[in-house]
């Protein structure tokens, strides 16, 4: 089975972000935000993106939008390479990929009617009469679960889970085919995350919606997600099938990550893996293994200048080819062919 | 066996309102729960249930002038806190009780150095010198596994991690080696990883110095690893309260069982649809004086004016026992 051609394909993506310092604020240095990432994701798919505060992800989000300009690489949409196109180029592209927020009490102009949120990309892009717009954003209501009479209202009179329905009515009403969900339900209870999470994966099921789905709750994203991409200090360390990443992590990160959920029954008592300190800063990242250092590994040394590119280890399972992070076994496996003769 | 002995706190009745422009608001309404020597006791439901006013109640920091107990008692050490007069409480909060908050970035001043804001805490509760307060700062900060003490001391908080900046916090609120110690929400802000530490730290910190805990969290898992006894709060009321072996095993109150069926484990099947609780927690002003999950579920009125009874149903198990959502 070949999967079918990929709706979004990002290649070998940088986006660095200049850092100035001096009196002529010339620049120093630069936060390597996103730093050489290739994922694709195919029309009905949801690939999940975790990792630690600070590794990218969002970033890497708002590029694969474009609301931010890569530094090097490509971003394909469809059959357009959307890489450097200018605004007023991407504006017919844009009905493609919309985007929902974590905070959906900024996301939303307070002094709009949730009505005119909803109409706004319909009136932007030149879509129907006014009457069919009132209808379509009645549909979209019902669609999210909000009954009709919430487009007279305004975004605060309504609770975290019914703003975040608002949100998502926003980006559905273009029809799009990607929506990029940058941390959709942490800011809500558990008990209405579960309802958001029902909204978004029925979606799915009824117009073959593709998802960027970018979460730091680790049972969350296994829960919506088909793949998995596990992501350090603007580089994916590993990505595979959503089952086969929590059933057998290959990478020492991805390990530690999974290990330290919280599992709601007392009577499991896994043992953690304690990381120690925080992920590292992005200015000037570590010349080798990222990981290999923060963990201090005895073999960091021999990752400098080495290329920690993601190899297929199994099946659809890749990981980043880095002695400091994967067992002897999967590290025979995954280095790359020259070094073997060493 | 003597239980009131081992009770390091025991909250009875405690009542809070708030003063507002629609009148005063009961957020914490009878709330009852006892704190074991040595245990941890943890305090789980959404937002605006009331976790955090209760425990804020305890240690009578609620935001003035709106906030008011207006029953109940909080008995700790031989005496009633809610009695206590201000200069009391203050030797009582960092002394007997410490307090580690959720947003560690507001609980620091962020114009003193480290070292000050914890030297501090010594220089108030201790009579000692500027020099013993700060050699006693650097030794608790080496207890929070902070490298590099001497020079974090010098540090301004702005320039510490989110997970180093709860760290000092939680120095700030165990300088005093309290009997007690408040956690509210002390990890949400951080990632899996750095909470993964921050609770293990916890742990080992409660294993040497014997304190007991109240750790106030939304997360069931959090509570789950870490927590002896759980009390489930709703709308201002306490539906149930079991150890916690016993509560994740055998929930009795619907909204303690929707709380844990709504969560997605690794274990739950993927784009399952996930089981939720309809609707959301009332405001105060809507209350109702009968089971306020029946509110919540649309049951109406009529059937539903009684408050419904907080009954022991099994040893230390105890629920509100609805007709509706008790469910045994």
């Amino acid at each position: 089975m070949t999967p079918p051609s990929p709706l979004l394909s990002i290649d070998n993506l940088r986006v660095h972000f200049p850092v100035r310092g001096g009196v002529m604020l010339r620049q120093t240095g630069a936060v390597r935000a996103v730093d050489g990432v290739s994922i694709e994701i195919a029309p009905g798919e949801t690939l999940g993106l975790v990792g630690e505060s600070g590794c990218g992800k969002s970033t890497l989000g708002k590029a694969a939008v474009r609301l931010l300009k890569p530094t090097s690489g490509s971003i394909r949409f469809g059959d357009a390479d959307i890489t450097r196109a200018s605004q007023r180029a991407l504006r017919p592209l844009r009905r493609d990929f919309q985007m929902i927020f974590q905070d959906p009490a900024e996301s939303l102009d307070p002094r709009m009617s949730v009505r005119s949120i909803i109409e706004e990309p319909l009136i932007i892009h030149r879509i129907g009469s006014r009457a069919e717009r009132i209808k379509r954003v009645n549909r979209l209501l019902d669609r999210v679960g909000l009954p009709v009479s919430a487009g007279e209202r305004y975004s605060f009179e309504f609770s975290g889970g019914q703003r975040q329905r608002i949100g998502i009515a926003r980006a559905l009403a273009l029809n799009p085919k990607l929506i990029v969900c940058d941390e959709p339900v942490s800011a809500l209870d558990v008990s209405i995350q579960s309802q958001i999470l029902n909204l978004l994966v029925e979606l799915q099921k009824d117009s073959g919606l593709s998802y960027l789905f970018i979460a730091h709750d680790l049972s969350v994203v296994k829960h919506v997600s088909d793949r998995v991409a596990v992501m350090y200090l603007g580089k994916i360390v590993e990505l595979a099938e959503a089952e086969a990443i929590y059933r057998d992590p290959r990478h020492a990160y991805t390990k530690a990550l999974l290990s330290a959920i919280p599992t709601p029954d007392p009577m499991a008592r896994r043992e953690k893996i304690l990381l120690e300190g925080d992920v590292p800063s992005p200015i000037d990242p570590p010349a080798g293994s990222a990981f290999g250092h923060r963990i201090g590994h005895p073999r960091y040394g021999e990752t400098i200048g080495l290329d920690l590119a993601l190899t297929e280890i199994a099946p659809r399972h890749f990981v980043a080819a880095d002695p400091c992070c994967l067992t002897a076994e999967d590290w025979n496996k995954a280095r790359p062919a020259p070094l073997t003769q060493k | 066996m003597n239980a009131r002995a081992e009770n390091i706190l025991e909250v009875e009745k405690l009542i809070t309102s708030f003063e507002t422009d629609r009148g005063l608001l009961r957020a914490v309404d009878q709330v009852s729960f006892t704190v074991p020597a040595g245990k941890t006791v943890g305090i789980v439901g959404e937002s605006g249930c009331g976790k955090s006013v209760t425990a804020m109640s305890i240690v009578r920091l609620l935001p003035q002038p709106a906030g008011k107990v207006l029953g109940g008692h909080v008995h700790f050490k031989g005496r009633d806190l809610l009695q206590a007069g201000e200069a009391e409480m203050r030797k009582v909060r960092g002394g007997d009780i410490g307090v580690i908050f959720q947003e560690p970035m507001s609980a620091l001043n962020p114009v003193h150095r480290i070292g000050k804001q914890v030297a501090e805490v010594f220089r108030l509760h201790r009579r000692i010198s500027k020099k013993e307060a700060w050699d006693a700062s650097v030794e608790m900060l080496e207890l929070m596994r902070i490298p590099a003490p001497q020079q974090r001391m010098m540090d301004y908080p702005h320039q510490l991690s989110g997970g180093m900046r709860q760290r000092i916090v939680i120095a700030l609120a165990l300088a005093c080696r309290p009997a007690l110690v408040i956690a509210d929400e002390p990890t949400t802000a951080l990632d899996v990883t750095v909470q993964a530490q921050i609770l293990d730290l916890m742990a080992r910190l409660q294993a040497e110095m014997g304190m007991s805990i109240i750790l106030i969290t939304h997360d069931l898992g959090v509570i789950a690893e870490t927590c002896d006894e759980v009390v489930v709060m709703y709308a201002g009321r306490v539906v149930e309260k079991a150890p916690a072996a016993e509560l994740f095993a055998r929930p009795l109150h619907a909204y303690t069982k929707g709380l844990l069926n709504s969560i997605p484990t690794l274990e739950t099947p993927s784009k399952s649809i996930l089981s939720t609780i309809p609707g959301m927690v009332a405001s105060l002003a809507e209350h109702t004086h009968g089971c306020r999950f029946c509110q919540r579920m649309g049951r109406t009125a009529r059937d539903n004016r009684e408050r419904p009874l907080f009954a022991e149903v099994s040893p230390g198990h105890w629920v509100e026992t609805c007709p509706q959502c008790y469910q045994p």
